[in-house]
């Protein structure tokens, strides 16, 4: 896995390189308008991947690195915003944008909460 | 205006809340609390994660999910004279049942009878003083964990001799209350400042009511009565962006059970008709510039 620093590093290489544009701003954007049929809870995800496998990005499609699913990224995701896994409902959290990179959320620990 | 949301990572509140922000044309820097590094005498001039030194941010605004590392940032913080919230006091009263409880008593805000003992066998004792069914909590967590119901004293001691034997020293501190027998919910209120901006009642058909364990939320209309009370328990914790959690008991009287510095509101703008995250952002917005 990449050191932190790496990442960093390529985070920013992706997010200012200018023929390197981010998926969420792309193509992947549209397929929004057209999960209408979508449960509510799913609606604002892109669905990226289906099993129709129509997704405009296969190369960067986010795949979660316990099930090996795709998992949903929202429209508007932020780096260190958690999401999870549909298919295993593994917490993960995005760790870059462009490309989407996923890790496993950390463990809740016992001081966490409110 | 430079503020800094402290986070453990992004979650649904968080970002309501920097929707919030961007709604007043404000965009904090996302400070991560796994990213810190402080020099305690440095103070503020060293360089925050952000890369901006900590003095120029007029606010910090602490929203971890860990409890521990949002405290110990604001104490921090607030020790170099940085203006935060939630402040280290409140936080650090919020984020321990037992202090929260003294804070209580020193301003006579209702509260469940609560007893507190440091052995198995003192804190059988306060069980059955406060009589069955009792309630144990650690004196922290959050998120209804390890709470327990107790009805007789077979599961007293068997729970007792749990915590002694797996808990570390933090389970070793006994804080039981009496049940309360509420009618099958409880009443979470969002204070912001001195007021009660909304406040839900969180029913399920378990006793603990919490959403996050599947409770169900519901608008409780924010009437004098419980403005006045919930006002009262801020206060008494140091007051900020609170969620007071009540109960009501038998006689249909409130009695306030705990109260989160960290307060989580995703499931409550709805029922309630209140967007918490602007409430909470205009109020900080708001302290800004006002003499601590
Ligand atoms: N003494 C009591 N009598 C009746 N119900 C109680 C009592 N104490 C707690 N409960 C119920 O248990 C649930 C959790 O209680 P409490 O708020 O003390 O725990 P917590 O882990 O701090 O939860 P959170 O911080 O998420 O609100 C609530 O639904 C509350 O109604
Ligand atoms: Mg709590
Ligand atoms: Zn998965």
């Amino acid at each position: 896995m990449a050191s932190k620093d790496e990442r960093d590093q390529q985070c920013k290489r992706q997010q200012e390189g200018e023929e390197d544009p981010h998926p969420l701003s792309m193509g992947l954007i549209a397929l929004d308008e057209e999960i209408e049929h979508a449960p509510a809870h799913t609606a604002g995800f892109l669905l990226c991947g289906s099993a129709s496998g129509e997704c405009a990005m296969t190369n960067q499609m986010p795949i979660c690195p316990v099930c090996d699913g795709v998992v949903y990224i929202p429209s508007d995701a932020m780096e260190n915003e958690l999401v999870s896994c549909a298919e295993c409902g593994t917490e993960l959290e995005i760790m870059c944008l462009a490309p989407i990179e996923l890790e496993l959320a950390p463990e809740v620990e016992e001081d966490w909460g409110e | 205006m430079r503020i800094a949301l402290l986070v453990t990572h992004i979650r649904a509140e968080e970002k309501l809340i920097l929707a919030a922000f961007n709604k007043r044309d404000i965009s904090p820097d996302i400070i991560l609390d796994r990213e810190l590094n402080f020099d305690i005498t440095c103070g503020a001039q060293q360089l925050a994660p952000s890369g901006i030194a900590w003095r120029e941010y007029d606010l910090v605004f602490e929203r971890c999910v860990s409890t521990s590392r949002g405290m110990y940032a604001l104490a921090i913080l607030n020790s170099w004279g940085l203006r935060a919230f939630n402040t280290y006091e409140t936080a650090a009263t919020c984020s321990d049942k037992l202090r929260t409880s003294i804070a209580f008593m020193k301003r006579g805000i209702p509260q469940p009878h609560t007893r507190v003992a440091f052995t198995p066998e003192s804190a059988m004792q306060a069980i059955e003083d406060v009589k069955y069914p009792a309630v144990l909590k650690p004196v922290t967590g959050s998120w209804g964990r390890l709470l327990a119901r107790v009805h007789n004293r077979d599961s007293a001691e068997a729970i007792l001799e749990h915590r002694q034997t797996l808990g570390d020293y933090n389970h070793h501190t006994y804080y039981v209350q009496e049940y309360v027998d509420k009618p099958g919910r409880d009443i979470r209120a969002f204070v912001v400042g001195n007021r009660t901006i909304a406040a839900i009642y969180r029913e399920s058909n378990h006793w603990i009511t919490n959403t996050a364990r599947g409770g169900l939320a519901t608008n409780c209309p924010v009437t004098d009565e419980l403005d006045d009370i919930c006002a009262r328990a801020a206060d008494a914790v140091g007051g900020g962006i609170l969620a007071v959690d009540l109960l009501e008991d038998a006689r249909g009287n409130f009695v306030v059970n705990e109260i989160n510095h960290t307060m989580e509101f995703r499931n409550s703008s709805q029922p309630t008709g209140v967007d918490i995250a602007q409430e909470v952002i205009d109020f900080v917005i708001g302290q800004i510039g006002v003499v601590a």
